[in-house]
């Protein structure tokens, strides 16, 4: 019984990131738990295991910054794969946000950004919709030409179509749209998703989480919430979401797990 | 037991384009059927009417030009309000190139409930001459990725469709049409509820230049196939095929059906 796990950085195992140490020294009196404290704490391996599943990193294919066309390519690859096994394994789907897209950054090549179903780790092109890329064609694409608001629609119906074909083959699946709720709450007037359940616990809890433990540790925390020093630009620039791949500390992870697996429990 | 049908132009009514005049003259000598004769004959109405289902074109919501993400909208809005279990859904997916953007000279909010009119054009089939659409769709786009989420998507839509047990005839028509690219991209995914043994409308097609040949009495030459391809019979009707090709079509599908 393997938990197989795909989603956005949210799903991803837990480590500092690569402004981790400047972050930690120079603005949080380095009171910021390193990777021999979070590894192998993540949310997503706690619900896991708490639903009797074997979680193993190997098996999460979560990708930082990825969009949902990323995400339903490796949960379609993991349904094709014999090592799934359909009768007792269950997948983890962490969408993300609806602006993401990818896109031909570069000239196709030999054996370059050429789009094969059986390789799905790394996305064969580039991801646009939450950051600047620089070609002015896509920015201006993303910011001029995309309905955000029928891009979600569509994100939220392709997802719940996903999940009427798991559930009619009998496929243990999470749903896990802790993104949606949390920044996306809008509904769409006239539409009724017939799977996916929008009262799933927000990322804000565990956000909530770490930025009340760490503050109690840290005098000046408080200005993250108030926001009038001149200072505390550094709390936005370097937000501890920011210093760990999966946005958590162990504290929000452990917050975050309990309020999934509570809901788990209301919802059986 | 009504038949609803939402597809690209392959799914519309049948009536003559408004090419069809200037061209029946100058190349066909005004030998073509016009609206009297293949009005009413649009193989999805032969099809769904031969499976024993009501068709009308008010319970048509294909829609020319129009991309997947629009035929995708109009099913989840249909399922949501006028479809009942009895009924039978006929869907006929289109390339994957089309896809939608904003027209920033009259810009419309998408409304879930509006399937009147599509509220964004469309691109991907035509050069839009707005630089930015253009170059994303030529540069950028990756369509081999475009055919295979196309395909996936529309998979998970039917087990949708099979898990409510709503009827439903999926007829990838255009899918099966002959392609000079290979699709070795997808190999390892198998999709679970396509079947890409749907005939194709080649079928369609091929009666119909069979039948023009027959009208002009002589083959399309090869030296006049670029007036043949600019005057194509499937440019001069809203389905793309003449009554023949429409009969022919209808025939091959349900004969489909039949061995299924």
């Amino acid at each position: 019984m393997r938990a197989w796990v795909v989603g956005d950085s949210f799903g991803t195992p837990c480590l500092t990131t690569d402004i981790w140490a400047e972050g930690n020294t120079n603005y949080y009196n380095d009171i910021l738990p390193d990777d021999s404290v979070v590894q192998g704490t993540e949310w997503t391996k706690q619900v896991a295991e708490s639903l009797g599943y074997d979680y193993n990193a190997l098996f999460n294919l979560s990708h930082p910054g990825c969009s949902n066309d990323y995400i339903l390519h490796n949960i379609d690859w993991i349904l094709n794969n014999d090592s799934f096994d359909k009768e007792v394994d269950m997948i983890m789907i962490i969408p993300t946000n609806s602006s993401r897209f990818m896109y031909r950054s570069e000239q196709r090549g030999i054996n370059k950004n050429i789009f094969k179903f059986m390789d799905n780790k790394t996305p064969h092109l580039s991801t646009a919709g939450s950051h600047i890329t620089g070609d002015s064609t896509i920015d201006e694409y993303q910011a001029l030409y995309r309905d955000h608001e029928f891009e979600y629609y569509k994100a939220i119906s392709m997802y719940d179509k996903l999940l009427a074909f798991l559930s009619l083959y009998d496929i243990d699946y999470m749903f896990c749209p802790g993104f949606w709720v949390g920044n996306q709450v809008a509904t769409i007037a006239g539409y009724k998703p017939q799977f996916i359940d929008i009262e799933f616990p927000a990322y804000e809890i565990g956000f909530g989480a770490d930025i009340e433990h760490y503050k109690k540790q840290h005098d000046q925390f408080f200005y993250i919430r108030q926001g009038i020093e001149d200072h505390e630009k550094v709390y936005y620039d370097y937000p501890i979401s920011d210093l760990y791949s999966n946005h958590f500390t162990q504290i929000g992870n452990n917050a975050y797990a309990n309020a999934v697996i509570d809901y788990i429990k209301s919802k059986s | 037991m009504k038949a609803w049908i939402i597809g690209d132009s392959f799914g519309v009514p049948n009536i003559t384009s408004k090419w069809y005049d200037k061209a029946n003259s100058e190349f066909y000598q005004g030998l073509l059927p016009g609206n009297d004769i293949v009005k009413g004959n649009e193989w999805t109405k032969q099809v769904a009417e031969s499976l024993g289902y009501e068709y009308s074109i008010a319970t048509n919501f294909s829609s020319r030009g129009c991309s997947n993400e629009s035929i995708l909208h109009k099913i989840d809005w249909l399922l949501d309000n006028m479809f009942n279990s009895e009924d039978i859904l006929i869907i006929i997916p289109t390339t994957s190139n089309r896809f939608m953007y904003k027209d920033l000279k009259h810009i419309k909010q998408f409304k879930f409930d509006n399937i009147e009119e599509i509220h964004m054009p469309t691109a991907g089939g035509v050069n839009t001459h707005i630089p930015v659409i253009d170059e994303y769709n030529t540069l950028h786009r990756d369509h081999n990725y475009e055919e295979y989420k196309m395909i996936s998507t529309f998979d998970k839509l039917l087990s949708h469709l099979k898990l409510h047990k709503i009827k439903y005839l999926f007829c990838p028509g255009m899918w099966t049409c002959k392609q000079d690219q290979d699709s070795n991209f997808l190999e390892g995914y198998t999709p679970t509820n396509i079947d890409l043994t749907f005939p194709a409308y080649d079928i369609g097609l091929e009666a119909d230049k069979d039948y023009a040949e027959n009208l002009l009495k002589r083959k399309i030459n090869a030296e006049e196939k670029w007036i043949y391809d600019h005057f194509a019979v499937a440019d001069l009707y809203t389905n793309h095929m003449t009554h023949i090709g429409n009969n022919t079509y209808a025939e091959a599908v349900i004969e489909w059906f039949n061995d299924k």
